[in-house]
């Protein structure tokens, strides 16, 4: 196992929580801290690696987020910053959540970065009401312990109804 | 490999996604977000409560009673507390911040809801950390207050316990308290690391038990530095009344347990404190420590704020009778000298008195203390000027001279003494003025006579200031002759100003003025004074007129020294 590990041109097998099965080169597989891990520890001794918690589009995503972080060399930042800001454009909630705790599975920190930076956004100088709508929160405080809690840290609610 | 790119047929549900995000997501998420954002969240629902505590960058504040920032140092001191009790390291964030080198424990103002909410809690690992100041200054209100208590001590004693690594502590009154509680009950305080102990506190009976468990707890401690203050938590009065017996004063006396600390390593001790007093209870402690401290080298003890000089020698010499185990020992009195009214504080100009410390002995400090006492009795004088600074007791000295001499008597000699003890084997505490004469000087009263009779001006430093007992002969019990004409310090009038050339000018012009012949004070004026102003006259005019010249940067603070003491004068 110790020369495949030199060998970049070597191509691993994941396997998404729906079957299917993505063919990726090793240097690829390398921006996920938790793949990287598994081949440190000769723990993919089996062909096929399984992601049981990933479908198949979000892995899609996310390996097309390795490959062009992967491919690209450190000097050619720029490009990276527009390609991030362009990966998660339009992107519509529920793909993002599928993504986020994606790159939290894989340990993918720059994607975990971006997806995350843009739910902070999204909730960013909005009343809470708006964000429970954008979220789906379902609200289970009672009236009075919600006017409780409030109380509580009442300067951050300053300016907010 | 798919690269399938189509993202538009994924369908939103009404599903709460975002509350499914594991916690270290979430706070992820929150720590990206202003601080304000993020605690907005806690009302999103019960999942989002305490989320918002893992924000990594909440800003720290000490704690404070205006009204504006109270509700937020409570935010802040909750979270610190949550932040210090999460039961595992979930978000490596957390750790990183934990392991910084210092830590403040600065709990305060926590309602007595948030404390029970909190139930049992473990600590994080501490054992990172160099220097934690825990200084508990609990106010609880509301709910059960002997449950309360109880939760309070055992958090206190868990959280000490994992401060086992640090090496510089700091404890406040609070954690003391709840040590002494636990000693009476017999459980002694976990076993500590530090070498270098802060304690926040004042000594009675109430922390007597409490200090004792610290030191016992303690065998690695090297430095001691005690800030003695009034406050108390008054949290456990009740329990430490209950439990503490009466017998403050014999409990060191009493004690059978020697202390590792101080048989094997305690070198220094200081003592400081805004207001403090030299009590019985502070007494038997320092007793303790110069009996029991076998290597002990040093130990400081600072003068406390608006505490009579008087106490405070008084205090000094039974103490430095204390016996001493330590043949290094040191006892340090420290007094501010030359202060102004806040008793602390002393100009910049005397540092350079410092700059040779080997010196220091022989500089002219009657003289100096003198002047400026004379100075500030002269600033004493003015309307709207309420207090006076300066050892007083120096003033009551010429009225010890006309006290009867009948019976048992002590004739005090002072004459030039160096050294720790104070030379009076017997007790002075018990004489009457009446049975002293004040007779210092014995030997060389010739030359007092010359030094108290002297008329004209005192001179320290930047000080000048008239010195005229030739008109007030009569108190002396001598002739009273018609007095010389008054010192005029106010030859000319000089503003100040910033420029070096032209308070050199300025400070020119008064020289010649008093050294002219034409005034008054040069009749007065003593020779080696005369002298004195002569060389800075010379300095001033520079090396083209003056015979011996010397280096600028002096003759700029002989003259600023004369250009500000001129316009404080005016003021």
């Amino acid at each position: 196992m110790a020369s495949s590990i030199e060998n970049n041109n070597e191509k691993l097998t994941l396997k998404s929580s729906d079957g299917e099965e993505f063919l990726v080169e090793k240097h690829v597989a390398l921006q996920s801290t938790l793949l990287q891990n598994m081949l440190d520890s000769d723990c993919s001794s089996a062909d096929v690696i399984p992601l049981p918690k990933i479908d198949a589009r979000t892995l899609a995503l996310v390996l097309g987020y390795c490959k062009k972080h992967a491919d690209a060399s450190s000097s050619k930042q720029g490009e990276l910053n527009s390609f991030d800001s362009e990966f998660l454009k339009d992107m519509d909630m529920g793909a993002l959540f599928n993504l986020v705790l994606a790159a939290n599975f894989m340990e993918i920190k720059g994607l975990l970065d971006i997806a995350a930076q843009k739910i902070a956004d999204t909730i960013k100088d909005k009343p809470h009401q708006e964000v429970r709508e954008i979220f789906h929160v379902e609200n289970d405080y009672t009236p009075e312990e919600e006017a409780a809690v409030r109380e509580e840290n009442r300067w951050a609610f300053e300016g907010f109804p | 490999m798919s690269r399938e790119r189509k993202i538009s047929n994924f369908h939103t549900t009404a599903v709460d996604r975002i509350s499914e995000c594991p916690d270290s997501v979430l706070s992820h998420i929150l720590s990206l977000l202003p601080i304000k954002d993020a605690v907005k969240t806690e009302v999103l629902s019960k999942r989002w409560q305490f989320l918002f505590h893992f924000h990594s960058s909440y800003p720290m504040c000490d704690d404070s009673d205006e009204e504006g920032t109270g509700n937020f140092v409570t935010f802040v001191v909750k979270t610190l507390f949550f932040f210090l009790t999460v039961p595992n390291s979930r978000n490596s964030g957390l750790i990183s911040d934990t392991s910084r080198a210092s830590l403040r424990i600065s709990l305060s103002r926590i309602s007595g809801d948030f404390w029970l909410s909190r139930g049992n809690c473990r600590f994080m690992d501490l054992s990172s950390l160099v220097d934690a100041v825990f200084n508990c200054n609990l106010v609880c209100y509301g709910g059960d207050r002997a449950l309360e208590n109880e939760w309070i001590q055992h958090t206190v004693g868990e959280l000490l316990a994992n401060l086992a690594h640090v090496k510089n502590l700091a404890l406040g009154t609070l954690v003391i308290e709840v040590l002494a509680i636990m000693e009476a009950k017999g459980l002694s305080s976990p076993l500590l690391k530090c070498k270098c102990l802060t304690l926040h506190t004042h000594i009675n009976k109430r922390v007597l038990l409490g200090i004792g468990s610290t030191l016992k707890g303690m065998p690695n401690l090297e430095t001691l530095a005690m800030t003695l203050s009034l406050s108390s938590a008054e949290l456990f009065d009740v329990e430490l009344e209950e439990l503490c017996s009466s017998n403050e004063e014999q409990y060191w006396t009493a004690q059978k347990w020697t202390y590792k600390c101080l048989t094997l390593h305690l070198k220094n001790v200081k003592i400081a404190g805004s207001w403090w007093c030299c009590d019985s209870n502070f007494l038997a402690f320092i007793q303790l420590l110069l009996r029991n401290a076998r290597v002990l080298q040093k130990m400081a003890i600072n003068n406390p704020n608006d505490y009579r000089l008087e106490d405070y020698f008084q205090a000094a010499q039974k103490l430095l009778r204390f016996p001493r185990s330590s043949p290094d020992a040191e006892v340090v009195f420290c007094y501010t000298l030359f202060a102004d009214k806040t008793g602390t504080t002393v100009s910049v100009q005397f540092l350079t008195l410092l700059e040779d410390l080997g010196r220091v002995r022989d500089y002219a400090w009657g003289v100096g203390g003198l002047g400026h006492l004379y100075r500030q009795l002269g600033q004493a004088s003015r309307r709207n000027c309420k207090q006076l600074s300066g050892y007083t007791s120096l003033l009551e000295g010429p009225s010890l001279h006309g006290g009867p001499t009948t019976g048992s008597t002590l004739v005090v000699a002072l004459g030039d003494y160096h050294g720790d003890h104070l030379p009076l084997p017997w007790d002075v505490d018990d004489l009457r003025p009446s049975q002293v004469i004040f007779d210092p000087y014995t030997d060389r009263r010739q030359v007092v006579a010359d030094v108290v009779f002297y008329t004209g001006c005192i001179r320290a430093m930047a000080v000048l200031e008239p010195y005229l007992p030739d008109r007030v002969l009569r108190q002396f019990n001598m002739v009273q002759l018609v007095p010389g004409p008054p010192v005029s310090l106010h030859p000319v009038e000089v503003p100040y100003t910033e420029s070096a050339e032209e308070r050199n000018a300025a400070a020119l012009a008064i020289l010649d003025n008093v050294l002219g012949g034409t005034r008054a004070t040069t009749s007065t004026c003593p020779y080696e004074l005369r002298q004195a102003l002569v060389e800075v006259q010379r300095t001033l005019r520079g090396p083209e007129a003056a015979e011996v010249s010397i280096a600028g940067p002096s003759s700029d603070r002989y003259s600023s020294g004369y250009t500000r003491c001129r316009r404080r004068d005016r003021t």
